[in-house]
Parts: C-alpha cells; structure tokens; sequence
C-alpha cells in the first residue's frame, strides 16, 4: 500500500512540476494519466471533478489531486496525491524566494514561458474538440458551452455563475429523467 | 503579526476563493496586502513570477510569503494553510460522491455542468491564444487576417499541434518541446 501511495505522490508531483498557465492547463494532463493511461476514472468523472471544484473553495489543482487521490486510496490517496501536486511549487518558490531576485525578468525564462505557453495552447484546444465530442451531446449542450465561453472572454463573469446556471438548465432539460 | 495569525489569512483565502486561481488573486488582495504581509509592487512582481513557473498561483503565493517571513517552515505552514479548506471540503463531497452520482437529478445537473465546464475550458484555450499566436490588440487596430495572427508563433504552433496529433505522447514532452522551441526562435 505504501508503495502505491509513493507512487500516486510522484504522479502528482510530476503534474504539478508541469502545469503552465492555471488549472485547466491541468485537465489535458489528467486525462491523458488517469483516464488513457490508467483508466481510474473516466472523462465523464474528470469533468464532474472539474465542474464540482470550480463550484467549491480552492485551488482547482488541490480540488482535483484530492478527489482523484481519494477516488483510488481513500483518505491516505487523497493525502499523498494533494502533498504531491503542491510540492513542486512549494521547492522552486522557496529557491526563487531564497536565491533568484527578478526571476521573470530574466531574458530566458520569457523566451522558454512563450514557448511553453503555445505547447499549453495546443493541448488546450486539442482538449476542448476531445472533450467537446465527449460531453457535448446535444444542442442544449452546444449552446450552454457556447454561453459559457462568451460570458467568460467577453463580459468576464464568475465561472460560478455559469455552473450554476448550467445546473439549473440541466435538470429543467432532463428534468430528473433518466439519461444514458 | 505572528505566522498563526498569517496561516489564517492563507486558510481564508482558501476558504473563500471560488473559481480557480485567478479568483484568488482579489482574495489574496484583501487578507494578505492590505494587511501588510507584502509591498503591493511585489506582489505584481509574484504573480508574474506565479505565471513564469508551473503550479497554482495561489500556493506559489503562500510558499513565497511564508518563506520570506519565517522561512522553509513557514513557506510549508502558509501553504498547508491555503490548501486545508480545498482537502476537506473535496474529501467530504468525494465521500458522497460515488452514492449521489446515479441521482436522476445530480446527473441531469452535470450533464448541464459538463457542457459548461467544456465552454470554461475553451475560455482558458482563448485566454492562453490571445497571449501567444492571436494577436487582438493590433487586429483591433487594423482588422485584416494578417494583423490577427503572430505569424513565427503561428507557425510553431502549428507544428506543435501536428507532432501532438501525429505521436500522441504525454502532454509533458509537448511543453518541454515548447520550452526549447521558445529558447531556440522567440
């Protein structure tokens, strides 16, 4: 068991070591590990995951590391999972802060961050058509995703309020019945 | 001013930040600078050192005032801090999950919330294309298709995306991959 929880602690500790650009930067990489890779959890559970952070305190990568941890090993998953995803940051913050004054300004990291920054758009938009295809099933779906996407880029509102939104939307279209 | 009364400011922020990391940052604004725990300027200066190295902005925060103040301890204790209110909040609602996610009405609600989720996915797509190969403010200047794309990013981008579709490999080699192409042509 020990050997397992190790092990879930250095999967998050790699992810946190590469996640550019805010949690859904994140996504792209958890699918490929736990739903591709691994089959833990299925696409559908990831974005509840995502859906259910975004409408929760925290940080959505903490938000995720926990349920996914937890979904695996229980309590101790969700523990090594949520201390593996955090402590990337917590060394390279510590050795900017201790060693590296003007660590952005530096003309290498913005040449590397713009590179990494098109890699992160890549996955992103090649997310989006996978996901897309995935969980948009209908053009009540369509239009929800299409809403949430304006209303974010054009008038800046609160990811909350969309899900909230959404929610309200889905069960007045199901309306509680049964779906596949 | 003691690292206890620091550790519930950060668990505050964690408490009350909802909406991923950019939510966080006005949070932050009122627990932690405007009580005195960091110069505003430098904390500008975080936040893009935040978006110049991996991880959520909000534990590069805690990890970088703690340490200034009290050092490697306190950079763990503010960052353990921040993160308590997400672990257990998410432990409780991962407990009933699994019990409450055949609920007609739960599904029905995140069978709307996944359609949402999918447009906020494409937002954080846009926002990350508008800092790279989209390039809105000289398009709005000018509109014409060569003033709406950076044409070498365009071009990296391009290729990027073949070689992601075209190997398939883990995500992590592709933002490696960037990091050199960035190095090497930006």
């Amino acid at each position: 068991m020990l050997r397992e929880l190790i092990k879930l602690f250095f999967i998050f500790f790699r992810i946190g070591a590469f996640t550019f650009g805010g949690g859904y930067a994140m996504i792209p990489i958890l699918e490929r590990e736990f739903v591709t890779d691994r089959g833990w959890i299925t696409s559908e559970d990831m974005l509840n995951y995502v859906a259910i952070g975004q409408s929760t305190p925290g940080i959505i990568a903490v938000n995720m590391a926990t349920f996914i941890g937890h979904r695996r090993y229980g309590f101790l998953g969700a523990l090594f999972s949520t201390v593996g995803v955090i402590t990337p940051s917590l060394i390279i913050i510590s050795i900017i802060a201790a060693f590296i004054s003007n660590f952005s300004e530096y003309i290498y990291v913005q040449k590397a961050l713009s590179g990494i920054n098109i890699a992160v758009a890549v996955i992103l938009t090649s997310a989006v058509l996978d996901l897309g295809k995935k969980s948009i099933c209908d053009i009540v779906g369509l239009a929800l995703a299409i809403v949430s996407f304006v209303a974010v880029v054009v008038f800046d509102v609160n990811s909350i309020w969309l899900i909230l939104f959404a929610l309200i939307v889905g069960i007045a279209v199901k309306g509680g019945r049964k779906t596949k | 001013m003691n690292i206890l009364t620091l550790c519930i400011s950060f668990f505050l922020t964690g408490l009350f930040a909802i909406g991923g990391g950019l939510a966080a940052i006005p949070i932050m604004q009122q627990f932690i600078v405007d009580r005195g725990w960091i110069e505003p300027e430098l904390f500008y200066n975080m936040i893009a050192v935040s978006e110049s190295t991996p991880g959520p902005i909000g534990v590069n925060m805690a990890t970088y005032i703690g340490f200034e103040h009290y050092g490697v301890l306190g950079g763990i204790a503010t960052t353990a801090a921040l993160t308590l209110p997400s672990f257990v909040i998410i432990l409780i609602i991962a407990r009933s999950y699994a019990r409450f996610q055949d609920n007609p009405l739960v599904k029905s609600g995140l069978y709307g919330i996944r359609a949402a989720v999918c447009g906020l996915i494409a937002s954080a797509a846009y926002s990350v294309l508008s800092v790279t190969v989209l390039t809105p403010e000289s398009f709005i200047l000018a509109p014409s298709l060569f003033t709406l794309f950076d044409f070498k990013q365009l071009l990296i981008y391009a290729v990027i995306f073949a070689l992601y579709k075209i190997f398939k490999k883990h995500p992590i080699w592709y933002i490696i991959f960037g990091a050199v192409c960035g190095i090497a042509f930006l």
